[in-house]
């Protein structure tokens, strides 16, 4: 059975972070969860990246070099721990041996708006 | 608008482009004292390229005391400005005690604490030396090493909070991939327990400050005494 949806005032209240990233390989959408993911538990512990809860929503390329892959995303996290997650995405630098970095460029409440005053 | 600036940056091209794309105003080239000659040439041509305020400051990187004096002298009216590789007691204390020493970096590059006491911190706030923390030196370990990291520079900042010497925030960087946005650096200061406005004063006012010192340089006769023109 499908559960019901929570009324408003229970359901987690949400941001959404708007990032640029930049690597030496690709990265498709499956590896950057785990970037995301894995950095979080490793910089927060299990508890806080519990708490945090990171979703990423949008995930695409921008340009790519022979050298250097530009790619722009939307992650959403817990509204009480959005400097949990940005510090996250700041402090990747490495994923499968190659260099990544991640710039987080804002945050909104909205995915309309993080993608008109962001994207 | 508030400048940016990064005090610990290689002579490289694609590196100053991304710098200046990321929001920074200028920053201070870095070069060993032993290839600082040949190296000049180099920096010259790399203010050409991009709008950066750039400077070049020569490094002392040694691990006899001694020679810190000596090389204090030699490149005081060469460099833009001198900085010392800290990490040993022995070095901070004699690098805080030469007040041609603009810049101590990294003092905490040991394994067994912050590198500052509060002798140190009184002699760094009588000669005006900046402290410097590279945000890369945390970020490219893991594991124990980083939390042990970690831990000797949030003891460093306390003791900056009881003394108030001046405490500069640098990238470190050895590629494009280790650049921060000034909005990220902010971020990463929660690592060591800054709030966002202490860590906005020291990659924009206290760097600021060593760069007017840079200007001033000419004009300065002793301790407290500048030639007005």
């Amino acid at each position: 059975m499908k559960l019901k949806i929570l009324p408003p005032a229970l359901r987690e209240k949400k941001r959404y972070i708007v990032f640029n990233a930049y690597s030496q390989d690709k990265i498709d959408r499956k590896n950057m969860v785990l970037i995301v993911w894995n950095n979080s538990l490793y910089v927060h512990g299990e508890l806080l990246a519990a708490k945090i809860n990171p979703w990423l929503i949008k995930f695409d390329e921008v340009k790519s070099t022979k050298t250097t892959h530009h790619y722009r995303g939307i992650v959403k996290c817990n509204r009480n721990y959005v400097n949990e997650m940005e510090l996250t995405l700041a402090s990747v630098t490495i994923h499968n041996n190659k260099r990544v970095v991640i710039h987080p460029k804002g945050t909104s409440g909205t995915i309309k708006a993080a993608i008109k005053k962001f994207y | 608008m508030t400048n940016f600036y990064d005090c610990n940056i290689p002579a490289n091209e694609k590196i100053l482009i991304t710098l200046e794309q990321l929001g920074f105003t200028g920053g201070i080239i870095f070069t060993e004292t032993d290839k600082f000659e040949s190296e000049q040439q180099k920096v010259e041509d790399l203010k050409s390229i991009c709008d950066l305020e750039l400077y070049h400051g020569a490094r002392i990187k040694t691990t006899n005391p001694n020679h810190i004096h000596k090389l204090s002298q030699k490149y005081l009216n060469i460099s833009d400005v001198i900085s010392v590789y800290g990490g040993d007691p022995t070095i901070n204390r004699i690098a805080l005690e030469t007040p041609q020493v603009k810049i101590l970096e990294h003092p905490y590059n040991n394994k067994q604490n912050s590198g500052m006491n509060h002798i140190l911190a009184r002699k760094a706030c009588d000669n005006n030396t900046t402290i410097s923390i590279d945000y890369m030196d945390i970020l490219r370990n893991k594991g124990y090493y980083k939390a042990k990291l970690l831990n000797q520079i949030i003891q460093l900042v306390l003791i900056k909070e009881k003394y108030h010497f001046n405490l500069m925030i640098n990238s470190g960087t050895k590629s494009i991939y280790d650049l921060r946005t000034p909005r990220a650096i902010k971020i990463l200061g929660n690592l060591f327990n800054m709030t966002t406005s202490e860590v906005n004063k020291s990659i924009s006012n206290i760097p600021s400050k060593v760069i007017v010192d840079i200007h001033n340089k000419e004009s300065f006769i002793v301790n407290g005494v500048r030639k007005i023109e």
